[in-house]
């Protein structure tokens, strides 16, 4: 379980979701937000999976997966849309992918695991990916806008000043998000080393 | 916007790896990208994939005042269907293998993207179609290249712990770095 804690990370080892960590999380409050539905759509799809694997066909599942998604995403829109317009403003095109995604990331958990080992594995790996996703869009709006936005239901987003000027605001390109990304990459590759463990995660 | 425009645009300014990580892991985990036809299967159901999300965004939602449903009916249609297609084709030549890597692939993120992409500026199926086939040019020679690097990478002295993702992730930062730069370039010399 603690070795789990650290490995594999959906994002920083088996790059999953990587479209709305480069997508939306140059501000703090989208990347939040976007994260956390990515996440609880990987327990969602889990969930589902686990109760339909013995009694729905493979063929089948597929479309039913697709179908649970698209209402997932509608869901989501309508919540996000509720909480705060102009954070959905920002992420509302992202959202079906990220249900389209969340059902791919649950397959991480599927290996070698069953029923409830499945769900723990799936709730591990959506925890790292709202991790990441948390400390990404931060990194990426404070250094490279100089602000910081809480995702606050309001109807328009008002950054709070961090720097007068933003430090570097290449972070706030795609590039950035990049480079972030192989950052924390790299720290999660010594502190699975700080566990003990032989071999380093490819 | 001139076809030519749209061509660059959707290969090096708007590409879908390097500018909105679309596919990134299902073109480099995924073995399918090896095999020789692969490039042509994957631009056929990106053109496919955008020649139906055009019909339902232009003729069908647009006229009804509900544009705000195109991402759920890609969501509903369009991706089952290309899943569908692509199953089809490959269970007919009997590869069920490189079936469920194409699967991955379309139902995760790079056909979403590209569509997207494609369908966001253009106005007339032709171009849709023109981005959507510069689109999937793109993100092929950014996985080439990525895939390159990693080869390079694994052989070379590369320390331990930098070797796989981050390695992976800094080349596509750097390669990102150079879209932009083309992002720039493109925007001033159209006058944006």
């Amino acid at each position: 379980m603690k070795q789990a804690s650290f490995y594999p990370n959906p994002a920083l080892v088996s790059f999953f979701g990587l479209a709305p960590l480069v997508g939306v999380s140059s501000s703090f409050a989208a990347g939040s937000i976007a994260g956390l539905t990515m996440a609880l759509g990987a327990v969602t799809a889990s969930a589902v999976g686990s109760l339909s694997r013995n009694r729905i066909p493979g063929r089948v599942a597929i479309s039913i997966q697709m179908a649970f998604a698209a209402v997932y995403a509608s869901i989501c829109w309508m919540l996000v849309e509720a909480w705060s317009p102009a954070i959905a403003a920002q992420i509302g095109m992202y959202l079906p992918l990220i249900a389209a995604s969340s059902f791919v990331m649950h397959e991480l958990g599927r290996s070698g695991t069953e029923g409830g080992g499945r769900l723990k594995m799936a709730a591990i790996s959506a925890t790292q990916y709202f991790s990441v996703a948390l400390i990404v869009s931060a990194f990426r709006e404070v250094l490279g806008a100089g602000t910081f936005t809480l995702p606050l239901p309001v109807y328009s987003v008002h950054p709070l000043m961090i720097f007068s000027q933003a430090p570097l605001p290449f972070f706030q390109l795609p590039a950035g998000s990049f480079l972030v990304l192989a950052l924390l990459a790299v720290v999660n590759r010594f502190l699975f080393s700080a566990q003990g463990a032989k071999e380093v995660p490819q | 916007m001139t076809w030519l425009s749209t061509m660059f645009i959707s290969m090096f300014a708007s590409n879908a790896l390097l500018t909105w990580g679309f596919g990134f892991r299902q073109g480099l985990k995924s073995d399918i990208r090896r095999t020789p036809s692969w490039f042509v299967v994957l631009l056929a159901l990106n053109l496919v994939a955008s020649i139906i999300l055009w019909f339902l965004s232009s003729l069908v939602l647009r006229p009804l005042g509900m544009s705000y449903l195109v991402a759920l009916a890609y969501a509903l249609f369009v991706i089952p269907a290309v899943r569908l297609l692509s199953r089809g084709a490959f269970l007919l030549s009997g590869r069920e293998a490189q079936s469920l890597e194409l699967d991955e692939l379309t139902s995760s993120t790079l056909v979403f993207g590209i569509s997207l992409i494609a369908i966001r500026g253009s106005t007339s199926l032709t171009e849709s179609l023109l981005a959507a086939f510069s689109s999937v040019f793109g993100w092929w020679s950014a996985i080439e290249i990525l895939g390159a690097v990693n080869r390079r990478t694994e052989e070379g002295s590369v320390p331990p712990r930098m070797k796989g993702a981050p390695v992976m992730l800094i080349s596509a930062g750097l390669l990102a770095m150079t879209v932009s730069l083309a992002r720039i370039a493109l925007g001033q010399g159209l006058g944006k």
